[in-house]
């Protein structure tokens, strides 16, 4: 009996938790864009190496890749410079000179040896078409409307920012405007639903074709008097990604199932997003 | 339209009763002892396939042309009984008495009922009380979801959980009714225990398949668990004390004959035990209980009342005082107060009512709620200054309804079901109430956190079991629902169903069904495992009612002189408007649900069921196994690729066997085997430009679940002594969960050491556990 109760308590103490052979699959090194292609600005991307997960190895940037950048321009394609910007990561960006144009179409092709190449296809937006601004100096709103294009799917950020290009904090009780960033909710001592970030997204599926009327607040004083509401169209994969990122950010663990970065880039991973800026000045 | 749709059928029932060429024999079967009506006993002519089996409700009805005939009742656990009766210018009433077996051991004695080769309906399976009974118990507690999850085509979900996936569907897709109740949370403990209490417990229908005309409302199944009615003659009782918990069932007659209850009660001891180790100031505890209740009343040979009641409640709590504390400057006395708990309250009134031998019907109306609730209150005063202030968050269904059943046999070919339900549910998915006072003024403010939903939900049905030849069985009917909200979205769906049977020869068969299935609910999980944060919300406008098709074949074969039945049977499903947290949602969201969700799902499961089933001798019990595939598919999830489901299970089996020595001693035994769950793991680490735009590591997962976790198998074993006293009957019950203590997989994660080297590490919930509790009945 002595013998049985010392077997069944240590079945019970080994039980719990173990260490276990179980391979988890090596998908192989891939490349890793990132990156942003925004209307009017330079091009300037990050390139990387994944590592497998169960490595020890970081992912880091590298100067040694080859990326060009096709699109109807007679002088395609642009091949991207690797330039050290930092110290730390991100250490390289890749950078050209050509400037991006809204409304047109772009393919990135990044190569490097021993590493399957990896591609991306991404359209600029149009710019967003934005009218009847009014801003309360008072109660610090700013109401405004989206004129939407219709017959496609189109996704917006909202942002403000001041001359110097900072992030100026703004909140809304629109409850269809996504803030990725943070919200503030319980705990807050007046909470009326006021949500709060320094960007707040939108996909058109319900006014898809129509204009919408926003209202957002400033939350936090410009350090110049004057401001400027942002208004960019992203695409599609820009849009789903920083989405994704969020949830990335916020995923409760345990509780919740991982969360996959969404990607566009084929052969590897990472994002090659596309943005057309709209920005209005605002007297503060 | 509902007045306008019962008018018709009872006139139309009227009209046909003029009709009638044959004589009716109709009464209602009971237990000899209790008088309590039985379910499902099998009702036929000695010598002919003629015959029936007993409704819900214990009322059978068969036509017959004048003549003597021998009938023959049976059903498992009672003795067999055979009349003789005589028709000649009038219909019979007979109403049957069956005595039940006790400790008979004589093989040839015992008998079933309705055999599987025999039946119309495909994909069902009926288990008594006895039978789950002498499955071995996980700590000693009996359980009637955990008896479900070992048949074909059930599986469960995680270790010990008591959640089940039929066919390859969700957990919500199942319909669970207790006495014609929905009960919306079946789990106590997190899923570890059902809300079930077996002793209060008659009899457990599931149909996985081929769904009559009745049904309606979910997708996967439809699981009946009816109540004890009480017994009419005497009282009786029975009970159990266990390691965590016990239970005491009370029945017996307020009337003789006429009237009769049973109450019944479970509760858990853990938070009594623990007292005694709580410091001082401090109290912490967790419980669950249930209460049963049911009265019965026969008004008349033609009417019956039943009146149920189940109230179910899980609670943490956890209370701390302090007095004179440093961090409000050493004065002062308070608390700070947390719980979290959760509930189903459901109840029926049903009246039975016998218009005519060939007309039988049944009006439920029903209620039922489930309520989960988290919060947490903070009280200090120091003399000066006295403060509060609390939180609660809470989401809740409630659902009032209505129901009309008729039954209506034409004849021994014919014999229609027809009826019409209405419920109002009340969804409020997200309910978060503050309350701050500071020395005597106070801020209430409740806020709807998901806007609050009331719907309309109503459906009238008809079917027809129809006998086309002694070999051919159909059973055909429509199922018509609609559903409206107070956002005026409006859905309605036309169901056809169909079953049918072909008997090769008289112990074979071949069986097919059809059918499409509507669901206006929706249940939002992100964990999977049972919690009770999931929430229930409704079909709005821009979140759509899930439906399916599901086709299914199969044969019943009985083997050895009906001491066996060999059933297969494989399916397709699809099912449409599925729906799915965002990836990375949370259950308490700072917004309204529908904005959480991804709502184009797709799913498709198929799969192949074996039950090798023996009801007969001192050796009882079956072997199952599952042969399944269940994927979906979400435009924003994995990228749109299709992928496994969470509980996605190649292989399943499941063996269940009891064996009964002598009259007082019996082994049972279970073992299981599942294909490892899915799971989703990183496989690749990435830098991307993060916030600031410093370089961030995220990690690349696999394709969602892509991988899968090591088997799971376990053994158990009961041991039951069993002794007649002078008062009764006691039995002692050794369970052994988990027999060789196998690690299976409750989840699996990476670990990383300080060098930085990586491994997997497998958490395992349960080893070898055995327990002890002791049983008595009087």
């Amino acid at each position: 009996m002595k013998k049985a109760l010392v077997l069944l308590a240590t079945l019970v103490a080994l039980s719990c938790e173990k260490e276990i052979e179980y391979e988890i699959p090596n998908p192989g090194d891939k490349i890793v864009i990132g990156g942003n292609l925004e209307e009017g600005k330079p091009v300037a991307i990050y390139l990387s190496k994944s590592v497998y997960s169960m490595s020890n190895d970081y992912p880091v940037t590298n100067n040694t890749f080859t990326a060009k950048l096709y699109t109807d321009d007679p002088a395609s394609p642009f091949t991207l410079q690797a330039v050290q910007v930092n110290t730390y990561e991100p250490k390289y960006e890749y950078q050209s000179n050509h400037v991006i144009e809204s409304g047109k179409a772009y393919r990135l092709e990044v190569s490097a040896a021993d590493l399957p190449t990896a591609q991306v296809n991404t359209s600029v937006p149009k710019n967003a078409v934005v009218q009847n601004l009014v801003y309360n100096s008072t109660t610090k709103d700013i109401e405004f409307e989206i004129k939407d294009e219709g017959k496609e799917e189109n996704f917006y950020m909202i942002t403000l920012s001041d001359d110097a290009n900072n992030s100026v904090y703004l909140s809304s009780l629109d409850l269809e405007l996504e803030f990725l960033e943070f919200d503030i909710f319980i705990g807050d001592d007046d909470y009326d639903g006021r949500r709060y970030g320094d960007r707040a997204y939108i996909a058109d599926q319900k006014w898809d074709g129509n204009s919408r009327k926003f209202n957002i607040r400033i939350e936090i004083e410009p350090m110049f008097n004057r401001f400027y509401l942002n208004v960019y169209s992203i695409s599609k994969s820009y849009y789903r990604h920083e989405i994704t990122k969020a949830a990335y950010y916020n995923s409760d663990g345990f509780f919740s199932e991982p969360v996959q970065l969404h990607s566009n880039v084929e052969g590897g991973y990472g994002i090659l997003g596309a943005a057309a800026k709209n920005s209005t000045l605002i007297q503060y | 339209m509902r007045f306008t749709f019962l008018t018709l059928v009872l006139l139309l029932s009227s009209n046909l009763c003029f009709a009638q060429s044959t004589f009716t024999v109709s009464g209602y079967v009971e237990d000899a002892d209790s008088r309590e009506r039985i379910i499902g006993v099998n009702l036929y002519l000695e010598g002919s396939t003629t015959g029936t089996i007993s409704n819900t409700f214990g009322f059978y009805s068969l036509s017959l042309k004048p003549g003597d005939y021998t009938i023959v009742a049976s059903f498992i656990g009672y003795k067999t009984i055979k009349k003789q009766i005589s028709i000649d210018s009038k219909n019979l009433k007979l109403d049957i008495s069956l005595q039940e077996l006790v400790e008979e051991l004589d093989e040839v004695v015992v008998t079933a009922e309705e055999q599987q080769v025999e039946r119309v309906q495909m994909s069902q399976i009926q288990l008594s009380t006895a039978e789950i009974k002498k499955i071995p118990a996980f700590l000693g507690e009996v359980d009637i979801i955990r008896a479900i999850q070992l048949l074909p085509g059930v599986q469960s979900g995680n270790e010990g959980t008591t959640g089940f996936y039929v066919r390859g569907g969700s957990p919500d897709q199942n319909l669970i009714l207790l006495d014609g109740v929905p009960v919306y949370n079946a789990s106590h403990l997190f899923g570890f225990f059902s809300v079930f209490n077996a002793d209060a417990i008659k009899n457990v229908n599931l149909t996985k398949g081929g769904f009559p005309a009745r049904f309606g409302g979910r997708l996967s199944s439809v699981l009946e668990i009816d109540m004890k009615e009480g017994n009419l003659r005497e009282f009786q009782g029975e009970g159990s004390l266990g390691l965590i918990s016990s239970k005491f069932t009370f029945e017996g007659p307020i009337w003789k004959d006429r009237t009769s209850f049973i109450v019944s009660g479970r509760r858990t001891y853990y938070d009594i035990l623990a007292k005694p180790f709580i410091p001082e100031g401090q109290d912490f505890g967790y419980y669950f209980a249930d209460l049963n209740l049911k009265l019965n009343h026969i008004i008349s040979r033609k009417d019956r009342l039943y009146a149920s009641y189940y109230n179910g409640i899980d609670d943490f709590s956890f209370r701390e005082e302090y007095q004179n504390d440093p961090f409000f400057g050493g004065g002062g006395e308070g608390y700070d107060e947390s719980g979290l708990n959760w509930g189903n309250h459901t109840a029926a009134l049903r009246w039975n009512h016998l218009f005519n031998d060939k007309l039988f019907s049944n009006l439920t109306a029903t209620f039922s709620q489930y309520k989960f609730s988290i919060g947490f209150e903070s009280y200090y005063n120091d003399g000066i200054e006295e403060s509060n202030s609390g939180f609660e968050y809470f989401s809740m269904i409630r659902d009032y309804g209505l129901r009309y059943d008729l039954e209506y046999s034409l004849n021994n070919a014919h014999k229609l079901k027809y009826g019409a339900s209405y419920t109002h549910h009340t969804f409020r998915p997200g309910v978060a109430q503050i309350e701050e006072s500071f020395n005597g003024e106070k801020i209430d403010s409740i806020l709807d956190l998901s806007v609050p939903v009331q719907a309309h939900d109503a459906f009238i049905y008809l079917e027809d079991d129809w006998r086309i030849s002694d070999r051919w069985r159909l059973n055909a009917g429509l199922h018509y629902s609609m559903y409206l909200t107070d956002d005026n979205a409006f859905y309605h769906s036309l169901q056809p169903r169909i079953s049918t049977r072909y008997l090769f020869r008289d112990d074979w068969s071949f069986k097919a069904s059809y059918a499409i299935m509507n669901q206006y609910v929706h249940l939002l999980s992100n964990s999977g495992i049972g919690l009770p944060t999931d929430l229930w919300v409704s079909s709005t406008a821009r979140v759509k009612p899930q439906w399916s098709q599901q086709v299914a074949i199969g044969s019943s074969k009985s083997l050895f002189n009906n001491k066996f039945e060999l059933s297969t049977e494989a399916y397709y499903k699809t099912m449409h408007n599925l729906i799915e947290y965002k990836e990375g949602a949370s259950f308490i969201a700072t917004t309204d649900w529908q904005n959480t969700v991804e709502t184009d799902g797709q799913g498709e499961a198929y799969g192949f069921e074996l039950l090798f089933r023996k009801k007969k001798g001192k050796t009882t019990g079956w072997i199952g196994y599952t042969l399944a595939w269940s994927n979906r598919q979400f435009s924003n999830l994995n990228n749109g690729e299709w992928f496994p489901y969470r509980y996605d299970r190649r292989h399943d089996i499941s063996v269940v066997l009891n064996h009964q020595f002598s009259e007082s001693f019996d082994i049972g035994l279970t073992w299981v085997y599942g294909t490892g769950n899915t799971f989703t793991a990183p496989v690749a680490r990435i830098l991307l430009p993060g916030q600031g735009n410093f370089g961030q590591v995220f990690e690349r997962f696999s394709d969602r679940n892509g991988l899968r976790m090591p088997a799971y198998h376990r053994m158990d074993l009961g041991f039951n002594w069993h002794k007649k006293t002078s008062w009764g009957e006691r039995t002692w019950n050794i369970s052994i969960y988990n027999v060789y203590s196998r690690n299976n997989p409750f989840f699996l994660y990476i670990s990383e050491n300080f060098q930085g080297d990586k491994r997997v590490n497998q958490v395992s919930l349960f080893p070898i556990i055995p327990s002890i509790s002791y049983q008595f009945k009087f």
